[in-house]
């Protein structure tokens, strides 16, 4: 049943994706693979809560979502059998294609080595992943104490939890937080009428995995192979990175939304048109981000005002039309998360406890040097790694330069969004009720892992290297 | 090959090598530490499936659930002396395992108390708040678990 229900949020995620990429000859089917099957478990998720709250009977869920697929593949009958044969490599150029690639791989030893160690810890990672699931298959605390448990609620109470939630008091619990993981997990355990702890281990186990491979095959769709490999080497090989999959927090999920977002974004602006599909599935990912955390809600804030730098690159009509796409993209969902965070949940204990005391947070010196002595610490500290990879990265921007020729107005706005995202939580630190000291040792780690993603991806797309260049021409002949 | 472009060029493979070299060393570290569980998975498994705190721990609650078929309002009392964060750690817990019954830390809300007393596992009649305002024992499941009504 899980394997089933898995499969319609897939091809919910994999019909869409196809739509939405029509005639883009450039990407590959690992590519849409890895973005697709989190869009659809973020869609199944929204459509499962949406039509809950309606009242609407659990087993009509699969049927609905059954009928949307029904419908896309008509809609994907449209975009024309050529495109989807370049994806999956059935035509006659795509084979020849990949026939000159494998050549081209036997004679790079180099790229060959990095590929072996690339499915080496693919393999050893995966292996560690089940291994802690197994050992911790109720994740840790936030797991249990946040998301499993509210999926427990749901999927015991389908019909009250939504006046049972506004009746709790307890501020342990986040009632607030956003329910992404949570209704995924409650509607897998409803139709299976089974708690099985496997769900949410499945589930951690897709948004680890497929970061990392939507990393490593989007760095390759605008750079190389070479430079994709490694950045998706980057994030495998990163210890707390797994630690977090396995410990089935959300951070991963709010991370796969925060990168997803923004290889759309850079899609969408690697032309000179305006492409309002990419953008509206660029608002969706946004969208689910903050359907997964409240920090997705602070990324959707950052996203706004960071496009407006490109005011200086893009006329300002374009660049409004973009937005109303990006905007109408994140709206239903958006929509869910009001009518939630207002007739559902309680308030957020954060915003809730400001008061007076926020001026004398905000005018206390010392929490300034407390929270950027955190920040200095996490540059040797970050991601666990027994020999510091980050002086090499500063060496590599300091010698091989950055490249804004080509992405230049996707790389300026996600460079700025990182900085209004990290300027974003130092606000809230400043401003936390909680013990400072304790709430940075508690969560700054996995707040930044939220962004590391997306900051290897521009990272490797903006440092100077060869481009790979398809081959346009022989695809045009075809 | 020009001399610079050949330089370049060695540069650019020492980067690249010290870069693989840094993942290669923490790929082999990570291993190591868990060396064990990949020369023999099976017995790893056999060991720890379903034997982790956590599950372990909601087995005490298996004959509690029955008692509550529709949601309930519960208040809470954990060990007399309880540190901040077990306090929390058990509450948390507790409500994990009996949701959607409601738990109420506040000892002004409800009529039904349950008592988690995960160390002491039993009440001390003499001395106990609830027993001598008014509550009576209506059910000990003798692992710790007590609940109480008035």
């Amino acid at each position: 049943m899980l394997f089933f229900l898995i499969l319609l949020s897939f091809l919910l995620g994999l019909l869409s994706c196809t739509i939405i990429f029509k005639k883009n000859e450039d990407i590959s089917f690992r590519f849409l693979l890895n973005l697709s099957l989190p869009i659809g478990i973020g869609a199944s998720s929204v459509l499962f809560i949406s039509l809950n709250l309606f009242g609407l009977p659990i087993f009509l869920i699969p049927l609905i979502e059954i009928g949307i697929i029904i419908f896309l593949i008509f809609k994907v009958k449209k975009t024309g059998k050529q495109t989807q044969s370049i994806w999956f490599k059935t035509d006659k150029i795509s084979k020849l294609k990949e026939i000159n690639r494998s050549e081209k791989l036997l004679q790079n030893p180099i790229l060959l080595l990095i590929m072996g160690i690339y499915f080496y810890a693919l393999l050893i990672n995966s292996g560690i992943f089940i291994f802690e699931s197994i050992k911790e298959p109720h994740g840790l605390w936030d797991a249990f104490n946040l998301w499993n448990f509210k999926a427990k609620f749901i999927s015991r109470a389908p019909y009250e939890w939504s006046s049972l939630f506004h009746q709790m008091v307890s501020n342990n619990l986040h009632l607030d937080y956003p329910l992404l993981q949570t209704g995924y997990i409650a509607y897998c355990w409803l139709l299976m009428k089974n708690e099985s702890v496997w769900v949410p281990i499945v589930l951690s186990f897709i948004f680890t995995f497929c970061t990392i491979g939507l990393l490593a095959s989007s760095v390759t769709i605008f750079t190389n192979k070479t430079k994709g490999l490694i950045a998706g080497l980057v994030l495998l090989c990163t210890p707390f990175y797994m630690t977090m999959g396995d410990s089935q927090y959300a951070d991963n999920t709010v991370g796969f939304f925060y990168l997803a977002t923004i290889i759309l974004l850079t899609f969408a602006r690697s032309g000179t048109s305006i492409k309002p599909h990419l953008l509206i599935a660029a608002g969706i990912t946004a969208g689910l981000s903050a359907w997964s955390k409240n920090e997705g809600l602070l990324f959707i804030t950052c996203l706004f005002v960071s496009q407006l730098t490109l005011l200086f690159f893009k006329n300002y009509r374009e660049l409004f039309v973009e937005l109303k796409y990006l905007f109408l993209g994140m709206l239903p969902v958006l929509l869910l998360i009001a009518y939630y965070r207002i007739s559902i949940a309680p308030p957020n204990d954060i915003v809730h406890a400001q008061g007076t005391e926020t001026l004398i947070k905000l005018s206390d010196y010392s929490r300034y040097v407390t929270i950027g002595k955190w920040y200095i610490s996490q540059f040797s500290t970050f991601g666990q790694w027994a020999l510091n990879p980050w002086w090499l990265f500063l060496f590599g921007i300091i010698y091989k330069g950055i490249n804004l020729k080509e992405n230049k107005n996707s790389l300026v706005s996600t460079f700025i969004l990182l900085i209004l995202m990290l300027t974003g939580f130092f606000f809230i630190y400043l401003i936390t009720p909680l013990d400072l000291v304790f709430h940075l040792s508690t969560s700054i780690h996995r707040l930044f892992f939220q962004l590391f993603p997306t900051f290897i991806f521009i990272y490797f797309v903006a440092i100077k290297g060869k481009k790979a260049i398809p081959n346009k021409s022989a695809i045009d002949k075809a | 090959m020009k001399p610079t472009a050949r330089v370049i060029n060695i540069i650019n493979n020492i980067l690249l090598l010290a870069l693989l070299g840094i993942i290669t060393t923490q790929l082999y570290i990570t291993f190591l530490k868990h060396e064990e569980k990949f020369e023999n998975p099976l017995r790893f498994i056999n060991q720890n499936y379903g034997n982790d705190y956590i599950s372990q721990y909601g087995k005490r609650f298996d004959e509690i659930k029955t008692m509550f078929p529709k949601p309930t309002h519960l208040t809470y009392v954990g060990e007399a002396n309880e540190s901040f964060e077990m306090g929390t750690f058990h509450y948390v817990l507790t409500q994990y395992f009996l949701s959607p019954n409601l738990i109420f830390t506040d000892n002004t809300i409800g009529d039904t108390v349950i008592y988690n007393l995960y160390i002491s596992k039993q009440l001390n009649p003499a001395t106990n708040f609830h027993l001598n305002n008014g509550w009576h024992v209506v059910k000990d499941f003798n692992n710790g678990l007590i609940i109480l009504t008035k």
